[in-house]
């Protein structure tokens, strides 16, 4: 192992026993002597008789001693109590850095992994996680600053003080690896969570932002969710395979035309939540759900949940989509649920297996009651 | 039905003989399969019998066809209790798995590593996978605070 920058470590040595009033040095000063002393001095065998700490005591003691007798006043006595003192503190300095390179070699052997393996599993860690991990040596630390560990950001675990620069700074840690988004408070509180509409904006100005390489965007309940940012967001983001915004505040209308105006849209699940105490606005109007729909061909999930959607609305959307299999329509009264006899009955090939129509007060059962299954899952109540 | 056999030889000298396959589902495999010289068996250097062995079960299980129908959920639950091994076997399944070039078990088994550090602290990550602290008190100080908000 190499010796930890001799040459710098023993200037400062020297510098710092060098003051003024400091014992002199020999003007016949031979550094291979004042090397090997030490040396001597590291490879002392254990005294059979005591402890080397009662050595010290003695040894020290006469030192001090003989060098008072000598001077005549106590000065010089307490310079090299000083002098000692300073001589132990960088022994032990020495020591300690000898002592981390050993843990890192330890590390090395213990982990067993190498840098592109590790950063492989760093890369399935959620963000706070890998926080965690680059604390704890040096070897995690480094693997944990490769932009491949920030492939998949996943802030929505994070407590009240993630602000926009820790968002910002892992984006940019990402660089071009960047495939999924995860940002706010899961569990919505009156007080939301720190994450503001500023924090989007910042993400798109961040010029190591690429949302051309986005494929997942996850948010959820960010507070004051400004409108413009959000589409302006979504408008940086055209190869989105993944869409879920969790309290959407009634803005369905904007989010679906920003979304249609990408010609080549290659959505496949897109979940949208309304939030949970607002009573659902009205909902889309039907030249934009039109255009929608034309627009994202690749739809296999669809969930709107808490919007006022009308019953022709939910027709066009259950039929027009040719690879959706899973719809939930939660929370969305109004509708009465004869768009289902359609669904049975022209399209026969809708590939839809799975509908959820939870919470729709307006449900009429007679008429849920009477489409058949046929393979698909259909679930109503709570 | 006879299905084309392939020798595998550990580094430790055990001998494995193993569909095609089955045994294909290992890149690095199935490429000297194309190549054309698999025929005195192929010697695995860097994987020792007590890996190699399960790296064939996994491989075996993963093998799905008509004949062996599996859902995903029971493939699931089966790579939990396949995965339920020591430390030191599950890395040198991820070396193993990385050199054979068998994407699946690859990340199965970074995962399972993952989901052992999720959630711990530094001192807890350190306990689990037996590490030292070898920052300086100035680099260690200067790591929490950059990431401050993860330790709150």
């Amino acid at each position: 192992m190499d010796t930890p920058n001799p040459k710098r470590q023993c200037c400062d040595a020297f510098s710092s026993i060098q003051s003024p009033n400091s014992v002199t040095i020999a003007p016949d000063f031979n550094q291979n002597d004042f090397d090997s002393t030490i040396s001597s001095f590291l490879l002392l065998p254990d005294s059979p008789y005591n402890s080397i700490g009662c050595s010290f005591d003695r040894v020290l003691g006469q030192v001090l001693d003989s060098a008072s007798k000598a001077s005549g006043d106590d000065s010089v006595r307490d310079r090299l109590i000083d002098r000692t003192g300073k001589l132990a503190f960088l022994l032990l300095e020495s020591t300690k850095r000898f002592s981390r390179m050993r843990a890192t070699h330890y590390n090395y052997n213990s982990w067993s992994l190498p840098d592109d393996l590790t950063i492989k599993v760093f890369s399935g860690l959620d963000t706070k996680s890998l926080m965690q991990a680059s604390a704890c040596c040096t070897m995690f630390r480094k693997c944990s600053i490769d932009p491949l560990c920030y492939s998949h950001i996943d802030l929505k675990m994070g407590g009240k003080r993630i602000f926009d620069e820790i968002v910002c700074s892992m984006i940019h840690k990402a660089g071009t690896e960047l495939r999924s988004l995860k940002l706010g408070r899961v569990i919505s509180s009156r007080k939301g969570s720190s994450f503001t509409s500023t924090c989007l904006t910042s993400v798109i100005r961040n010029h190591g932002f690429n949302g051309g390489l986005l494929r997942s965007l996850q948010l959820y309940n960010l507070v004051s969710t400004g409108t413009k940012s959000l589409c302006a967001l979504l408008s940086v983001c055209p190869n989105l395979t993944d869409l879920m915004i969790a309290n959407l505040k009634k803005i369905l209308e904007q989010v679906l035309k920003t979304l249609t105006k990408n010609p080549r849209l290659i959505i496949e699940r897109l979940i949208l939540q309304n939030n949970i105490d607002l009573i659902p606005a009205s909902g889309v109007s039907s030249s934009t759900v039109e255009a929608f729909v034309t627009s994202c061909p690749s739809l296999t999930t669809l969930k709107l949940v808490g919007f006022g959607l009308k019953e022709e609305t939910v027709r066009n959307l259950a039929e027009g989509f040719p690879k959706l299999t899973y719809m939930n329509l939660t929370r969305t009264p109004g509708i009465s649920g004869r768009f289902l006899r359609d669904l049975r009955t022209i399209g026969r090939d809708s590939p839809i297996k799975t509908l959820i129509l939870r919470d729709c007060h307006c449900l009429d059962r007679d008429v849920t009651s009477e489409v058949a299954d046929g393979g698909r899952e259909i679930i109503i109540g709570k | 039905m006879s299905s084309k056999m392939i020798v595998l030889m550990s580094s430790d000298g055990q001998s494995f003989e193993v569909e095609e396959a089955v045994a294909i589902q290992s890149q690095t495999i199935a490429h000297m399969v194309e190549d054309d010289c698999v025929a005195d068996g192929i010697p695995l250097a860097n994987v020792e019998s007590k890996i190699l062995v399960k790296v064939i079960e996994y491989c075996k299980k993963y093998h799905v066809d008509e004949a062996n129908p599996i859902s995903e959920e029971d493939l699931n639950k089966w790579d939990e209790k396949f995965m339920d091994l020591e430390q030191s076997t599950i890395f040198e399944l991820i070396l193993a798995a990385n050199y054979l070039n068998i994407k699946s078990l690859f990340d199965l088994t970074c995962q399972t590593v993952a989901d052992m550090i999720k959630g711990k602290t530094p001192e807890e990550i350190r306990s689990t996978f037996n590490i030292e602290n070898d920052f300086t008190p100035e680099e260690e100080e200067a790591v929490r605070k950059e990431n401050q908000w993860a330790f709150e």
